[in-house]
């Protein structure tokens, strides 16, 4: 029962907005007090986790190449190309993203991604819908655009992931069966799972576009009436 | 480290995913001395500690004892948690010469943003047996030639210091979610999963089918929460109180576990311990507030938890 001090610490350290990699080192160290694991073998755990979780770290490599995507005209190319789409608004663009994306995860397609599309590409092309109606970006607004791309990846990713029959979570659900004794076909878990993943995606896209409208009202309220009159 | 790479018994894949994770230690180290020599801060010292010594794990972790590694990566975690890994000087470049660059590219610049999905489909597709994850690493030498064919202004040292701004955005949070793994290991060593479905289980009042799934779905929340990963939970939450208190009282198991696991997630979008979904993407967004992304994700989560609990009650039977 000692070993929980380990979580206890996590919750207090969050609550009282403590650097959160302190908070891992301090729970780290409680636990192997509490859990009497010695120092050795605290040491190995972490070398061995940590490497063979180095995939995590995927995008440094990637890095090498968006910096200078970035310096040579890839947001300006987004916010450019947006420009022909007259009558979109950034709601529903983030809400598209958002199913999109859910239809990537379903098929395993590997599109997506923060670091690789939505900062370089999708977050100018949003940001230029505004500026290309006359106005200028209220920082409001563009937090919020970055909470619901945020939002849109992980909705996706978590609720479109079970519908792939080979997906690690679909193999983990069959051997938690198996191993208490019920034996199934991982289709059998997908189509469990499919009236789960359609919710999600109208929930998502449909905050998506409640939030956006609420925030383009309080930004910028000339641009708001004029979305109403045009129907959108 | 030589023998591994003429070693047969290891696959092409393989020795190009160890290639891959060697030039990105090796970036780290370059960013790393980089600090040391330009001395941007005050920090500059325990800065370049942090990226040098990340960048050994990175690089040749493969070959390194697996304590010596665990020790390298305690080096690390030190200036990372005592907040003192800071941003150098590099600014963002200028909305002017991206705009002069984008009239010398143009919207060609695409190519190259694309290169990594469509990579990692042709890997997916056509070479069975391959790692996705070297669509990255094809397309950052694909997208790194494109770009200095088209702007001979692209010499390697752009590309390696507009990576290094990157790099530097993301700070000591980048090595959050690996952190997070091994504390998931630390706690499943010293029985952290046990002890909690233990208590959880004996506040529970057994017997009532309906209240079996409430709490075993709510039970895979809170567990996620407090561990930032579903997969954790699953197994020790089943055993612990899905198989006494729902499908003992002959509720359908291929039901209730596959909704489990995604009740689980519920739990996965309202904790900063899965910093790599909820943390991470807003640092390289850049966002003002680091929880952004969890406060908005707290009513689609709690949304999801209640259909599941409904789905499931309707299914128990099924």
């Amino acid at each position: 029962m000692l070993s929980l001090l380990g979580v206890v610490v996590v919750i207090v350290g969050f609550a009282i907005k403590l650097e959160p990699i302190a908070i891992i080192v301090i729970s780290a160290i409680v636990t192997a007090i509490c859990g009497n694991i010695n120092v050795t073998d605290l040491l190995t755990t972490i070398g061995t986790t940590f490497v063979a979780n180095r995939n995590q770290l995927i995008t440094i490599i990637l890095m090498i190449l968006t910096g200078t995507l970035e310096k040579n005209g890839l947001k300006e190319a987004g916010a450019s190309l947006i420009k022909k789409a007259k009558g979109l608004t950034t709601g529903m663009l983030i809400a598209i993203w958002g199913v999109l994306d859910q239809i990537f995860i379903i098929f395993k397609i590997p599109i997506g991604g923060i670091p690789s599309y939505v900062r370089p590409i999708l977050m100018p092309m949003t940001v230029g819908i505004v500026e290309s109606k006359g106005y200028d970006i209220a920082p409001e607004h563009e937090e919020t655009m970055k909470a619901l791309y945020g939002k849109d990846s992980n909705m996706s990713n978590f609720f479109g992931q079970c519908l792939f029959a080979a997906n690690s979570s679909v193999l983990l659900i069959q051997s938690t069966l198996a191993s208490i004794g019920t034996e199934v076909d991982v289709m059998q878990i997908v189509m469990v799972q499919i009236p789960v993943a359609l919710f999600a995606m109208f929930v998502n896209a449909t905050q998506t576009l409640i939030v956006d409208r609420r925030m383009v009202k309080k930004c910028y309220p000339d641009l708001y009436k004029s979305n109403e009159k045009s129907g959108n | 480290m030589l023998s591994y790479f003429m070693s047969s018994e290891f696959t092409i894949s393989d020795k190009l995913v160890q290639v891959m994770y060697i030039l990105s230690g090796l970036f780290c180290i370059y960013c790393g001395v980089r600090a040391w020599i330009i001395k941007a801060n005050k920090q500059y010292f325990p800065t370049g500690l942090f990226w040098f010594s990340l960048g050994i794990v990175v690089a040749f972790g493969q070959w390194i004892p697996p304590m010596i590694n665990g020790i390298i990566v305690t080096i690390t975690c030190i200036p990372a948690a005592l907040g003192m890994v800071k941003r150098g000087n590099l600014e963002s470049p200028t909305k002017e010469e991206q705009q002069k660059n984008f009239k010398k590219i143009g919207m060609k610049i695409f190519i190259p943003a694309f290169g990594a999905g469509v990579f990692s489909i042709f890997i997916s597709i056509f070479m069975k047996g391959w790692s996705s994850l070297l669509g990255s690493l094809f397309a950052t030498i694909f997208g790194v030639i494109l770009l200095m064919y088209w702007n001979k202004n692209n010499t390697p040292m752009v590309f390696l210091e507009e990576g290094r701004r990157f790099l530097d955005l993301t700070s000591a949070v980048y090595i959050m979610p690996l952190l997070l793994s091994c504390l998931g290991a630390i706690f499943t060593k010293a029985g952290v999963g046990d002890a909690f479905a233990t208590i959880f289980g004996k506040i529970i009042p057994s017997g009532n089918v309906y209240i079996g799934i409430v709490a075993y779905a709510i039970g895979m929340m809170l567990f996620t929460i407090i561990m930032g990963n579903a997969f954790a939970a699953i197994t020790v939450m089943t055993v612990g109180i899905g198989v006494p208190f729902v499908m003992n009282l002959g509720a359908n198991p291929l039901y209730m576990v596959t909704l489990a696991m995604t009740c689980g997630y519920c739990g996965t979008l309202l904790t900063p311990m899965a910093a790599n979904f909820n943390i991470v993407p807003g640092v390289y967004l850049e966002v003002k507030d680091k929880y952004s992304i969890i406060k908005m994700q707290i009513i689609p989560a709690l949304l999801m938890l209640v259909f599941q609990i409904v789905y499931m009650c309707i299914m128990v039977n099924a």
